[in-house]
């Protein structure tokens, strides 16, 4: 055999002949069916998977989208009222400036307005986890 | 490999001689024992298309099972605007894929396919030939994803392109496409000089592969 010689070509004849035939099968076990049947009734006995307590869960959700709007609505509070002590001209001052937020909180009126919220929100979360652990 | 189910003339179980739809049907009913027509009726199919991807029986087995209880999960998907086969087909290529990505089979790498060592005498006897048929069946597990799964689709569906391309989800042109490019992949390693000869002839195949794009 000259060894710089390739082998014969495959054609696609070739191809299909060896991809195509009878012989590329199996058959399935003779279990086969019922070992299927029987993962089947498995999955089929199973409890089905809890779902997601979205009736439970909808106070939260609604308590946690009402403090971020009152959040949103608090900086957005202190952005005003720093950009109406400034210049004018600069209506957004970026980055927040931390110490107007801080002096703002710490307002004798804002800040009892921060311990109801958060008075609130204690008893509101205290509420909704003993309604969570309750049984039905 | 016919794709087609099986006729079994002898079985009087009114499950297995229900259509799909109304074995669906049943089983969206609540008649889970329905769903053992649909088993009976499409094992084999399924079993050999797994067969093909992974040429290992037990696996294939395991990968059968797999879509079929894909199917029984998600059987409230079907609806029908397709043949069943057609959807049971595209589920179970889609777990045999998956399944393959998580734990390849072991293919013969295309480099290392074994060439007869004469062809004078490899042509000439049966053996040979059936051996050379499997080592290309192997070496179709080696090509790249997609022109992998468009030839074995291919010739599953007995060499029906729109039935590879409606398994496959994709067009009938692309299926065309990727297998012209596989059998050019295929022709291409089958063609090349055998191993014994690889470093004999390096010298002389370093400048024809510089050309090649």
């Amino acid at each position: 055999m000259n060894p710089t010689k390739p082998n014969p070509q495959l054609t696609e004849g070739d191809i299909d002949r060896a991809l195509a035939t009878a012989s590329d099968s199996i058959l399935p076990s003779s279990g086969f069916a019922d070992d299927v049947m029987a993962a089947i009734d498995r999955e089929a006995s199973a409890p089905a998977p809890l779902a997601f307590p979205w009736k439970r869960a909808v106070p939260g959700v609604i308590a946690a989208v009402a403090v971020l709007a009152l959040l949103v609505a608090m900086i957005a509070s202190v952005l005003e009222s720093t950009a109406s002590r400034r210049e004018p001209a600069v209506s957004l001052n970026w980055p927040i400036d931390v110490q107007t937020i801080a002096a703002h909180v710490s307002h004798p009126a804002n800040g009892a307005t921060w311990l109801v919220i958060s008075l609130a929100l204690c008893g509101a979360c205290l509420i909704f986890c003993r309604r969570l652990a309750s049984p039905r | 490999m016919n794709p087609d189910p099986p006729t079994n003339s002898s079985s009087n179980d009114s499950a297995e001689e229900a259509s799909d739809e109304v074995l669906v049907a049943r089983v969206a009913a609540g008649d889970t024992r329905a769903f053992e027509g649909i088993v009976r009726r499409w094992q084999s199919p399924l079993v050999n298309l797994a067969w093909r991807f992974c040429r290992d029986r037990g696996r294939a087995e395991e990968m059968a099972q797999e879509a079929f209880l894909r199917a029984f999960r998600n059987l409230a998907q079907f609806r029908g605007d397709s043949a069943f086969s057609t959807w049971l087909f595209s589920l179970a290529t889609n777990v045999y894929r998956t399944e393959l990505r998580r734990m390849p089979a072991s293919p013969l790498s295309l480099d290392e396919i074994a060439e007869p060592h004469d062809p004078r005498i490899a042509i000439a006897t049966a053996f040979e030939e059936s051996s050379r048929a499997e080592t290309l069946r192997r070496a179709v597990l080696a090509l790249p994803r997609r022109y992998r799964d468009a030839v074995l689709l291919f010739y599953f569906h007995e060499q029906d392109v729109p039935a590879a391309a409606r398994t496959l989800r994709i067009p009938e042109g692309t299926v065309k496409a990727r297998l012209f490019r596989g059998r050019e992949l295929l022709r291409s390693k089958f063609s090349r000089p055998s191993r014994s000869s690889k470093s004999a002839s390096l010298a002389q195949r370093q400048p024809r592969e510089a050309q090649t794009p």
